[in-house]
């Protein structure tokens, strides 16, 4: 497995999937960042690299959503051993908060969101 | 104390009797003299008791008169009681028990059978054992009944003569007695006629007063007299009624006949039935009766004839059956279920509207108290969602899944009269379903459209945050600018087209200029303005000659056509043809022009064509086609406004067709 703070980042927008990529080049840490464009890609992934952080769309095409997602590898501790879900969504309403929390998502960011506020709470989670 | 002299006196005892004789005529021409002149019949009274004392030197004395009660008893009416050493104990016992009058028995134990026989009682040796309490101790008793022509008409009653009593002393003072009862009688005579007179009065004041209408007849019906009320009930004066027979009043065609009430009262002395009568454009009507008063077979009767006028009550009828008849029509008809509930707490009533909600009809509800009737009821509810909350008291919502999903809206009314009587309660049931639904597509909508602007400005935001905090080469720095120049311009197009429809689902196309239209000229202005940077292709296009007009705004048809055209240029990737083709619509379709827009692109499946027209739903999620989303819900509402349709075929990876049918001008 690869050296470094691992994050897997699924989001089905390309532009948003840069925008992260270029905010978590500027860390000062070693990180591995793997991207996903939808569920499955995500779950192939998973399979073979088990991220420290993982960052989630939540609407996400072709039927797995990142509130799956998320529940998937909160309910894998010994997989996944604390791993850390934000989930980076544009729902921003109090009933989505909520239902994150529920999956088991350790935070919640509403787009649009700061990418220095981002990179913080990563290397924040890290240090 | 008397002051009259006595038998007693001494220097006159040898001339006593003449003596006492001249005090009698005395006394006797003194209450001659003082009922001439009409004293009071109280003075009179106590003037011959006080002269019956003196004369017979008496220490008490009562003088009363006899009367029958209503009912026929008999009774003594204290008249006056001589105030002479009474103790007041015993004056307050005469003046309780007098005015309300004394039982004959009662007196005939105190003073003997006197009065009873009418024969002069006289005991010299008194021993009365129920004197009432505080009595003064009585030891002689004179009791003289008063006659007026052979007639008992009262007592007088006197006790502790100095020199006790006799019998002589009884028939001397006979005159006075007889005075007495004279005027005993003028006066019963007297307070006879003024009661008579007084009842007179009475009845005839009930008589003219009465509501209904009376009217005393012979036995052929002619009119004797009649009080007020008749004269209303005939809007003519008494004087023009008396002497013209009932039947000429009193209309025969509708109701019964004098002449067979008549023959009816003949028979059996009584009859009822109904009159009418015409006041001015009014028709009355009378539940009447009438009575045979008096006369035998060989005496002329007398008939009364008693009518009340229900006119009022019968319009009052009238007006309560048209008023239950509306009632129910409305009740029928009314989209809102409604129960009625009454005093006992026990259905009385659903409409059809409930029954049609809850499948509860009348057979299985009527006489379920309410309480069972809230449990059939929430039997057909979710497990879960069986009672919302209670918004008031009065209010509430339920949602059923049984018979039908439903929700209602419940309110309760109890009904009170004006008393503040409870009389059972309303149940309103209102099917809310509809303005449920549309709220919550509200509120999707609008998170949903809050999401889509979301996404760009997460773009926008990001990228410019980046481009402000960091060292970013122009390469970069070129793309970064790109991304944040598109992503400002999805969002103005977003809020454009938000607006678009926003516009159109406040004005439901009242701002819509609808005229009639000739089609070509509308679809190559569309064309000539269709710009699609990077793309070459040119839209090869079928348009016949000689189209009818169409009834349509050219502004709003040209966004629409706009609108899915640059769907088939950007769903298709710069491959294939774009073709537009106008023709005239068959079958279920003649009198329609059909607008359709072919493009060879990726097309959609079958389960993507059911999303086609939702706001913000897009065949390509991953942002690489630009739009909105919001394309083909707006013209969809368009053509919704021009009495058209849209109809959208697809094959995934062969592309898609749209129409859109437009109504020709009829005129």
């Amino acid at each position: 497995m690869a050296e470094g703070k691992r994050i897997l980042l699924v989001e089905d927008n390309e532009e948003i999937r840069w925008l992260v990529r270029e905010t978590l080049a500027a860390s000062t840490l070693p990180l591995v960042v793997r991207e996903a464009a939808n569920g499955h890609e995500a779950l192939q992934i998973l399979g073979e690299f088990s991220p420290h952080v993982l960052i989630l769309d939540v609407m996400l095409p072709d039927g797995v959503d990142g509130y799956s997602l998320c529940q998937y590898v909160k309910s894998r501790p010994a997989l996944f051993p604390s791993v850390f879900v934000m989930l980076l969504t544009a729902r921003g309403q109090r009933s989505d908060q909520k239902k994150g929390r529920m999956m088991g998502a350790d935070l919640y960011l509403v787009k649009p969101f700061s990418p220095a506020e981002l990179l913080m709470l990563v290397d924040d989670h890290f240090s | 104390m008397a002051t009259t002299q006595s038998f007693s006196t001494d220097n006159l005892a040898d001339n006593a009797p003449v003596l006492s004789a001249l005090n009698l005529l005395e006394a006797i021409s003194v209450i001659q003299s003082r009922f001439i002149e009409s004293a009071p019949q109280s003075a009179l009274f106590a003037e011959i008791l006080n002269k019956l004392m003196a004369l017979t030197e008496s220490q008490y004395g009562f003088l009363c008169d006899i009367r029958h009660s209503p009912v026929g008893e008999v009774y003594f009416k204290m008249q006056v009681v001589s105030d002479s050493a009474w103790k007041s104990m015993a004056r307050d016992f005469y003046e309780r028990q007098a005015p309300i009058g004394m039982e004959f028995d009662r007196m005939r134990q105190m003073f003997g059978t006197a009065c009873g026989e009418g024969q002069v009682v006289i005991n010299n040796s008194l021993s009365i054992q129920h004197l009432p309490e505080g009595h003064p101790p009585l030891n002689c008793f004179l009791g003289l009944p008063i006659f007026n022509g052979g007639e008992l008409q009262g007592m007088v009653g006197l006790a502790n003569g100095k020199q006790g009593y006799s019998s002589e002393m009884a028939e001397f003072l006979q005159p006075l007695l007889a005075i007495g009862g004279s005027i005993i009688k003028a006066w019963r005579v007297d307070s006879w006629r003024r009661d008579v007179e007084e009842d007179l009065r009475r009845h005839a004041m009930v008589f003219e007063n009465i509501s209904d209408a009376v009217i005393l007849t012979d036995e052929q019906g002619i009119v004797l007299d009649c009080n007020r009320a008749a004269e209303k009930m005939f809007d003519l004066p008494r004087k023009k009624l008396v002497g013209v027979p009932l039947g000429f009043l009193i209309a025969t065609s509708d109701v019964d006949s004098v002449a067979a009430a008549l023959v009816t009262i003949a028979g059996q002395g009584r009859w009822s039935g109904r009159f009418s009568t015409l006041l001015g454009d009014e028709p009355h009507v009378y539940e009447s009766t009438a009575l045979r008063l008096h006369g035998g077979a060989d005496e002329e009767g007398l008939l009364a004839w008693f009518n009340r006028d229900v006119s009022e009550r019968e319009r009052a009828r009238t007006r309560l059956e048209e008023r239950s008849l509306e009632l129910n029509a409305i009740l029928d008809l009314s989209p809102a279920g409604y129960v009625f509930i009454d005093v006992s707490d026990r259905v009385a009533y659903v409409n059809p509207a409930f029954e049609q909600m809850t499948g509860l009809g009348m057979s299985r509800t009527i006489g379920m108290c309410s309480a069972t009737l809230d449990l059939a009821l929430s039997d057909l509810c979710a497990p879960d969602l069986a009672m919302a909350p209670v918004v008031t008291e009065e209010e509430d919502t339920l949602q059923l899944i049984r018979p039908q999903f439903v929700i209602l809206r419940r309110i309760r009314r109890c009904l009170m009269d004006a008393s503040g009587v409870s009389r059972g309660q309303v149940l309103c049931f209102q099917d809310i379903t509809r303005e449920t639904e549309v709220d919550r597509l509200k509120s999707e909508f609008l998170s949903t459209a809050a999401h889509e602007l979301r996404t760009p400005m997460a773009s926008v935001f990001g990228f410019s945050e980046l481009l402000l905090n960091r060292q970013v080469d122009a390469d970069k720095q070129r793309q970064f600018i790109g991304i944040i120049h598109r992503q400002a311009g999805r969002l103005a197009a977003i809020i454009n087209e938000l607006l678009d429809l926003a516009r159109i689902d406040a004005m439901e196309g009242k701002d819509f200029n609808i005229a009639e239209h000739d089609l070509a000229p509308i679809i190559l202005h569309v064309l000539d303005e269709l710009l699609m940077p990077g793309d070459k292709r040119k839209v090869s296009l079928m348009l016949p000659s000689g189209l009818p007009l169409v009834r349509v705004d050219p502004e709003k048809l040209h966004l629409a056509l706009t609108n899915v055209l640059s769907n088939a240029y950007k769903y298709s990737f710069g491959q294939g043809a774009i073709e537009l083709t106008v023709f005239h619509g068959e079958g279920s379709r003649v009198g329609q022009l059909g607008v359709m827009v072919r493009d060879y692109g990726i097309g959609m499946t079958p389960g993507q064509l059911l999303h086609v027209f939702e706001r913000f739903w897009r065949a390509d999620s991953s942002g690489k086609v630009a739009g909105t989303g919001l394309g083909l819900s707006l013209v969809k509402e368009i053509m919704g406004i021009f009495k058209g349709t849209v109809e959208v075929e697809s094959t995934p990876g062969a592309g898609t067709r749209v129409t859109l049918w437009l109504p020709v001008a009829t005129s």
